[in-house]
């Protein structure tokens, strides 16, 4: 028995473009699920649709190509209602919701010094709902520029600024809860 | 620029994804308003946060295991076995000159165990295990007629915990081959069959490969290959069971 030249080749080049982002891929598997074996599940079927799909993988950037297909696989296969509940917790423009308060209460900037810091942010992002937790992980995490992040998700750049404002004011709020429950300091 | 126009553009400063005139806008009106000062610092906080607090967690050691199974080959054997390949279309002689060879060579067969078992995870995927679905052994055994030149035996083991699913043919290192689809609880048991040229009879024998098991063996013409990330006791138990079924017709 012998390995074809071609599915030699198409494998090497899967390798190196597209199985090399597997740490991020368990990485918002993980952070979509909360859930080790639900992720790792994930990652499997997605490298499988991968595989599948890489014909059509025209050499455009692996990562965002490969996190899109982890992503659907997420939403189709485990949550369908997630989408449908941002965009309805989402419906009027994201910006004008935002009331700045005249005494804003305390910084989270001092999660950074705490010993409990970690937990602190892990736990209040782990809060948010799956739409505006993925943007977060997507834009801090993955370091993907808004264009990126629209492909990834398949919304329109105006929605990726907006999702992305209200998901960090959310995860603000939820930081501020959590500190004044532990009594830290206000700074 | 006023706040209406501004505040929409904060996160876009914080994450430096406009140019510079625009930024320069934002950044000066931002730099003259209380609210929208607080609300860029709110965003900035929190990318920073995020940036130095949040998990980033690796794919774990297992689960990279399992999908290099599937989808890695090792290219540094693949040169022997492309001789091997080219020496077993010649003569017979030759034919076997190579297997004296491939014996005591251990790529060869590395190569082809490699081969099985990404053959046997790329057949989870859904709608990939069976071309026919059937836990009746007269209803798979004769879908293999007419599609391969050889007759894999099917036994069925329902009773002692290995239910027949199906068949379908593969496609593994370029060559057809049949393989038959068994259930063990929550596993799946790929039975690969093939023929064995040679006509040899070789007890079975185990080995495992990235977190999966095959046991093999040959006799009767064929060639077998036994896949699954069951338990190797549980593959050797099934072996035995499947040996013993009905000899082939």
């Amino acid at each position: 028995m012998t390995v074809t030249e071609s599915e030699h080749g198409k494998r090497q080049r899967f390798a190196t473009l597209i199985l090399v982002h597997r740490d991020a891929a368990f990485n918002l598997a993980l952070w979509l699920t909360k859930n080790r074996e639900d992720a790792e599940d994930i990652v499997q079927e997605a490298f499988l649709r991968a595989y599948k799909f890489f014909d059509g993988f025209r050499g455009e950037h692996g990562r965002p190509w490969l996190l899109k297909i982890v992503r659907n696989t997420y939403y189709t296969a485990y949550n369908k209602q997630a989408e449908q509940e941002a965009v309805s917790l989402h419906a009027e423009d994201g910006f004008g919701t935002v009331i700045e308060p005249e005494d804003p209460g305390p910084s989270p900037q001092s999660l950074l010094e705490q010993a409990d810091g970690r937990r602190l942010v892990n736990d209040a992002l782990g809060t948010l709902p799956p739409a505006f937790r993925e943007i977060l992980v997507l834009r801090e995490l993955e370091d993907l520029a808004y264009k990126d992040i629209a492909q990834v998700t398949g919304l329109p750049m105006g929605t990726v600024m907006s999702r992305l404002f209200r998901a960090r004011d959310m995860l603000h709020q939820a930081l501020q809860k959590s500190m004044r429950g532990t009594g830290h300091e206000l700074r | 620029m006023n706040c209406a126009e501004a505040r929409p553009l904060v996160g876009a400063l914080v994450d430096g994804e406009m140019d510079a005139v625009q930024s320069a806008e934002v950044l000066r009106h931002v730099v003259d308003c209380a609210a929208c000062a607080r609300l860029y610092e709110r965003q900035r906080v929190v990318s920073l946060l995020m940036r130095e607090q949040a998990d980033y967690q690796a794919a774990p050691p297992a689960l990279v295991q399992r999908l290099e199974a599937a989808y890695v080959q090792r290219p540094r054997r693949r040169t022997w076995l492309w001789t091997s390949a080219v020496l077993s279309a010649a003569a017979t002689v030759l034919f076997a000159l190579a297997l004296g060879l491939y014996l005591s060579v251990p790529s060869a067969e590395d190569q082809l165990a490699q081969e099985l078992v990404s053959a046997h995870v790329r057949s989870l995927q859904p709608g990939h295990l069976e071309d026919v679905a059937s836990t009746d052994q007269h209803t798979v055994k004769p879908w293999f007629n007419g599609r391969v030149d050889f007759a894999p035996p099917v036994t069925e083991l329902t009773a002692d915990g290995f239910p027949l699913l199906g068949g379908r043919l593969d496609y593994v290192g370029g060559q057809t081959v049949a393989a038959l689809v068994y259930g063990y609880r929550k596993h799946v048991i790929n039975v690969f069959v093939c023929p064995n040229r040679e006509n040899e009879t070789e007890e079975p024998e185990s080995r495992s490969l990235r977190g999966y098991n095959l046991v093999y063996w040959s006799r009767d013409g064929l060639e077998f290959w036994a896949v699954s990330d069951a338990a190797l006791p549980v593959l050797e138990d099934f072996v035995s069971l499947y040996r013993r079924g009905p000899p082939p017709a």
